[in-house]
């Protein structure tokens, strides 16, 4: 049967290639540390979650286990298993405006209102639950489909449906008072 | 499950867009310091994992098989000597187990060694045996750091448990044939940047730790072995002879030159100092004549012990023949001429006597006596000198 060039790097990677390793860090390190980082809203944390993430994935080979394919989805899964153990103990601070970095804006009145948006939408997504948060974070931040979610959670992708409505419910429930 | 209803969901959607959008577009600043050590260390955590690591563990088998067989139970050599350990000893099994962890100023330390060099023994192939000495290297390195981290003194023991493991690591890669000796001198030059990293770290305060400082000396001594030995393996093979001391390039035999073997087997141990007592190696014949070089034979039968000093005081040892006029050579400094000597001669004068002729003077020779009163003419073939010479005195001697 053949094999996907990410199979191939699995495999590389699997028996500790540190070339194959290098490229799995590059490739996803920047984008785990985005996902947590909007998650977590405190750049430490986000830091540690990359590094936590990538040393249990190390941990997971060493071990003979690990993904044999849909790697992403297996990064994604682990740094959501750490944010939701997080959330358990200490729930994530707030994020100030000032701690809030919106690119693409010259305007500086657009700016303002990009941040106090992004100030809603994370005070919001704070008191959904975890798996509705991961959902929508996801899906519409990181473009992710839902069977890469479906992977990402372990459920089966009718589920990750109904988790979807009902965050987008609960989300538009606590914004329509501040539009 | 209730219904999901489309229409709200891309309501909701469309409702939800802009905050969406903000989140999207929220970019958070990183610092490219921290994820340049963070990758750092991951990678070095990954080197730590494949040290000890050959190859993934086979999985049991799951499922329907055809193959009705007992399940193979490998065991692997570590774990069967623990076993007999632990029976002929009882519980000192699990001593060696327990001792893995301990520190070098531990109780169990000394099993923990012990242990290390009962797996290295039993381990027959080079390459395992390489990767076995170079994880042992490691861990003498951590266990360094560790002592320096808790402000205790590295002992002795520690660092030349250190250098044997890593010496023995690059004698081992120097073992291997030439077309597999790059991926292994790879990984021992990782092995050996992971080693500098550990020591450079728990040696980074004001306060170096002597020992340490010299570990890392090593370090970056073997790092530049294995570097050229990447270049040149069989420099590196050669070098392994030498136990990798830093020193003089060796000269491959056959191939340059270099000190002699040191036996005397066919000289002469009272010889000349500056051939170190031996002769000339390149012939055994006696030197000719026009050759250009020999010593004389020391002895003085055919020569004057008072002769010039130049000579040594022996004639000419090519001839054996008397000097011949015209052949450049002979005693006396005289110039050949008689213008200005005694016609007499005589050692107390400062011309002399032709030597080489004992005959007449011939008109045309050019020898014989002068006149006598200095004129210098020439003798006539009666022996008289010419009429010119109206005074002349001079006449050839009888």
């Amino acid at each position: 049967m053949p094999t996907t060039p990410e199979q191939d790097l699995i495999t590389k990677a699997r028996s500790f290639d540190l070339d194959a390793l290098a490229e799995i860090y590059d490739t996803y390190n920047l984008r785990i540390y985005r996902y947590s980082y909007r998650l977590l809203g405190d750049d430490n944390l986000a830091e540690e979650c990359v590094a936590e993430t990538f040393s249990r994935l190390l941990l997971a080979f060493k071990g003979g286990g690990g993904p044999k394919d849909h790697l992403q989805a297996y990064m994604y899964r682990i740094a959501h298993n750490w944010i939701t153990d997080k959330y358990r103990r200490q729930p994530p601070p707030e994020l100030s405006l000032e701690d809030c970095v919106i690119t693409d804006k010259d305007n500086p009145s657009e700016k303002a209102m990009d941040q106090i948006l992004l100030g809603q939408i994370r005070s919001a997504l704070a008191r959904v639950t975890p798996e509705q948060r991961l959902v929508v974070i996801s899906k519409y931040v990181e473009g992710l489909d839902n069977e890469e979610i479906a992977r990402i959670i372990g459920k089966p992708v009718g589920a990750i449906k109904a988790l979807q409505h009902r965050a987008l419910e609960s989300l538009r429930r606590l914004l329509e008072p501040m539009e | 499950m209730k219904d999901i209803n489309h229409s709200d969901e891309l309501s909701n959607e469309k409702f939800l867009r802009r905050w969406f959008e903000s989140l999207r577009q929220f970019l958070p600043v990183r610092d490219s310091v921290t994820v340049g050590k963070s990758r750092n260390e991951f990678l070095q955590k990954a080197q730590l994992f494949s040290v000890g690591v050959s190859t993934a563990p086979k999985r049991r088998q799951i499922g329907w098989i055809f193959n009705f067989g007992k399940e193979p139970n490998r065991m692997t050599t570590f774990v069967t000597l623990v076993l007999v350990l632990s029976i002929m000893f009882g519980g000192a099994g699990a001593t060696v187990v327990a001792a893995q962890d301990s520190t070098p100023d531990g109780v169990l330390y000394g099993v923990k060694l012990a242990s290390e060099n009962a797996r290295f023994e039993l381990t027959t192939r080079t390459e395992s045996r390489l990767q076995l000495a170079l994880s042992f290297a490691a861990r003498r390195v951590q266990e360094m750091a560790d002592m320096v981290a808790n402000g205790e003194a590295i002992p002795n023991g520690l660092v030349l448990n250190w250098e044997t493991q890593l010496n023995e690591a690059l004698q081992l890669a120097a073992r291997l044939g030439s077309e597999e000796i790059d991926p292994w001198l790879a990984q021992v030059q990782n092995n050996l940047r992971l080693q500098e990293q550990l020591a450079a770290k728990a040696n980074s305060s004001d306060l170096q730790d002597p020992l340490l400082s010299r570990v890392q000396a090593r370090i970056q001594e073997c790092l530049q072995i294995v570097e050229e030995g990447r270049t040149d393996p069989l420099q590196f093979q050669l070098r392994a002879k030498n136990n990798f001391q830093v020193g003089p390039e060796v000269v491959p035999p056959g191939e340059s030159y270099g000190p002699g073997d040191g036996d005397c087997d066919d000289c002469d141990p009272n010889g000349p100092v500056e051939n170190n007592g031996e002769q000339n190696p390149w012939t055994d014949d006696i030197p000719v004549p026009g050759s250009g070089y020999g010593p004389g034979d020391g002895d003085c039968d055919g020569c004057d012990p008072n002769g010039p000093v130049e000579n040594n005081g022996e004639h000419n040892p090519w001839t054996d023949d008397d000097p011949v006029p015209g052949s450049g050579y002979g005693p006396g400094e005289g110039d050949g001429d008689c213008d200005d000597c005694n016609s007499k001669g005589g050692s107390d004068e400062s011309g002399s006597n032709n030597p080489w002729d004992g005959d007449s003077g011939d008109s045309s020779s050019g020898s014989g006596e002068g006149s006598g009163d200095g004129s210098g003419s020439p003798q006539d073939s009666n022996g008289n000198t010419d009429s010119s010479g109206s005074d002349g005195k001079g006449g050839s001697k009888p």
